[in-house]
């Protein structure tokens, strides 16, 4: 979903297609989900959940490339800011919150990116719009809700946001109804002795 | 190690239900009965127990004899239930809730055949697509026609459920460890975890697992995404979209108004979270805002209870206790015989008031 600030990925890089980037979270969301789940013991810590679910994001990339079995995700480098591509698009994963990253660093552009840049630059021209992709998996610290949040954020050169596309669907609202709708009061559920020839009780209600 | 003669109709697959429901181990059931847990085991394959065994496993396991003696009908395995992904619910404790269940189910049989519940009316969905957020809702507010609920706030989720004739019940041993959890056998049945944080977690809860009964009959859950789909469900049957939408407040700016959600939270007797998770679902909040929402909430102290929870109290299993309350001093005993399970163990593990009898012996001086 893309808020109506921003325009869809695609509309800044072809390559980032609906479907591709919902299928990719949704992986990636439960790589997180069951690392996450892995590192919940009394002697983990924020480091080691942290560091376990950026570990197994990377692996599954690299297992992705071995497999082969998401032919337009291709794994450009192995480094520790691994970056992926989704067709000719690089993108980093980060753990962080899109809106208030704490882990600025990230943002900034590796030398496999801005190779990119400049040869984009070199071919097309002007400064392409967005500058560096980044996935971003945030985690509310809630028990009653999902906790995890993909969102997809395109930065142009300054690191300020110019597209934020959001791994969830909105379900679309109906006309809204004028008056607030009553209370529902639901009685007790009926519940009943039965009667059998037996005993030719008359049911007993509750 | 000697084998004693079969004990008439003494079933092997009952001592392994009752020592699971109870908790224990082999090597606990070894101590008990002065035997290697190699032969504790042997117990529940092919080696038969001494009648000084059995009685003592029978005081222990917390059932009469007789329970030895019934034949196990329909084993329950843990992957039938759908319990919440917490890793504090060990493989050990989820099979001995499974068994608990699995005994509870027994004593439903029988007491069906004195007592009437209402109809499950749960709605069978077949293969229906239930991958994208729409078609739950729809699935939530076909639950709402069909039991005739309108679109306004639901006064209590557990009358709900019970409405939709699904069965609450209450287990001692499931706790925060476990969550609440939901299985569709016979008929549909909740277990509510113990002692809710708050009414609002507890409603939400029910909403959750109602979302399970609906949506994931004859699945495993517990991923991720069937999690995310029960909780699409539960938001959608508490909050309904059209409903929700024309009530929601607007922002003030950049900010939510927290008194205007306080309102909300007790007219829908839903958390705050709750309700931001649901403007987010629908588009009546930005990603950013929820989060920023979300932020507030935590930095004010409200993660796990919030402001305004000692406004809404917390709801009751009703309809269970009251069929048990139908029961006459004589449907008891039978009811007690036919299971052979004690009057301990109802009160204690399944925490159901039982009749005191009217008459005591009287010691005479």
């Amino acid at each position: 979903m893309t808020s109506a600030l921003y325009r869809h990925p695609s509309d800044y890089a072809p390559d980032l297609k609906q479907e591709y980037l919902s299928e990719l979270c949704n992986e990636i969301l439960d790589v997180v989900k069951q690392a996450l789940m892995a590192a919940g013991t009394d002697h983990d810590t924020a480091w080691t959940r942290g560091t376990l679910a950026y570990g197994r994001v990377q692996g599954f990339f690299q297992s992705l490339q071995k497999s082969r079995r998401k032919p337009w995700v291709t794994l450009a480098n192995k480094t520790m800011d691994f970056t992926f591509r989704i067709g000719s698009t690089c993108i980093q994963f980060v753990m962080d919150d899109p809106f208030a990253p704490r882990k600025t660093h990230r943002l900034k552009t590796n030398a496999l990116e801005q190779l990119q840049l400049e040869q984009l630059q070199l071919a097309l021209g002007p400064e392409p719009e967005v500058a560096a992709w980044r996935l971003f998996v945030d985690r509310d610290h809630e028990d009653e809700l999902p906790g995890l949040n993909a969102f997809l954020v395109g930065f142009d050169s300054n690191q300020s946001p110019v597209c934020v596309w959001h791994h969830d669907e909105s379900a679309p609202v109906p006309v809204r109804t004028g008056l607030p709708a009553a209370t529902v009061m639901i009685p007790p559920a009926p519940v009943q002795r039965r009667s059998t020839p037996q005993t030719g009780r008359a049911p007993k209600r509750s | 190690m000697s084998n004693h003669p079969v004990p008439a109709g003494f079933h092997h697959e009952r001592l392994k239900l009752a020592r699971l429901a109870a908790g224990q181990s082999y090597p606990d059931i070894g101590r008990l009965l002065g035997v290697t847990r190699q032969y504790a085991h042997r117990l529940e394959v092919n080696a038969t127990p001494s009648p000084v065994q059995l009685e003592r496993l029978a005081q222990h396991l917390r059932v009469t004899e007789a329970f030895f003696h019934i034949p196990r009908q329909c084993p329950l395995e843990p992957e039938q239930c759908h319990f919440r992904p917490l890793r504090s619910a060990t493989l050990g404790l989820k099979k001995t809730l499974a068994a608990q269940v699995e005994v509870f189910e027994t004593l439903l049989q029988q007491l069906e055949q004195t007592v009437a519940f209402p109809e499950p009316r749960i709605p069978d969905i077949g293969d229906a697509d239930i991958s994208s957020g729409d078609a739950i809702e729809r699935l939530a507010e076909q639950l709402r026609r069909e039991l005739e609920l309108g679109l306004g706030p639901i006064s209590s989720m557990t009358r709900l459920a019970e409405k939709a004739g699904v069965l609450l019940i209450q287990l001692t041993e499931a706790d925060a460890r476990t969550g609440s959890f939901s299985l569709f056998n016979e008929r549909p049945l909740i277990v509510c975890s113990g002692t809710p944080d708050s009414a609002c977690l507890q409603r939400f809860d029910l909403a959750h697992e109602i979302g399970h009964l609906v949506l994931h009959q004859g699945m495993e859950t517990g991923c991720r995404q069937t999690e995310e789909q029960a909780n699409r469900f539960a938001s959608a049957l508490l909050m309904p979209r059209s409903a929700f939408a024309a009530e929601f407040p607007t922002m003030r700016g950049r900010y939510l108004s927290w008194s205007a959600l306080g309102e909300m939270k007790l007219r829908w007797r839903v958390s705050f979270k709750a309700l931001l998770y649901r403007a987010g679902r629908l588009g009546l909040l930005t990603p950013a805002q929820v989060k920023s929402g979300f932020v507030h909430l935590a930095r004010h102290g409200h993660a796990r209870t919030e402001a305004l929870d000692e406004r809404l109290p917390p709801e009751s299993p009703e309809l269970v206790q009251r069929a048990f309350d139908l029961l006459d001093h004589a449907d008891w005993q039978r009811l007690l015989e036919q299971t052979g399970l004690t009057r301990d163990v109802l009160a204690g593990r399944y925490r159901l008031e039982l009749p005191r009898p009217r008459l005591a012996l009287v010691h005479s001086a």
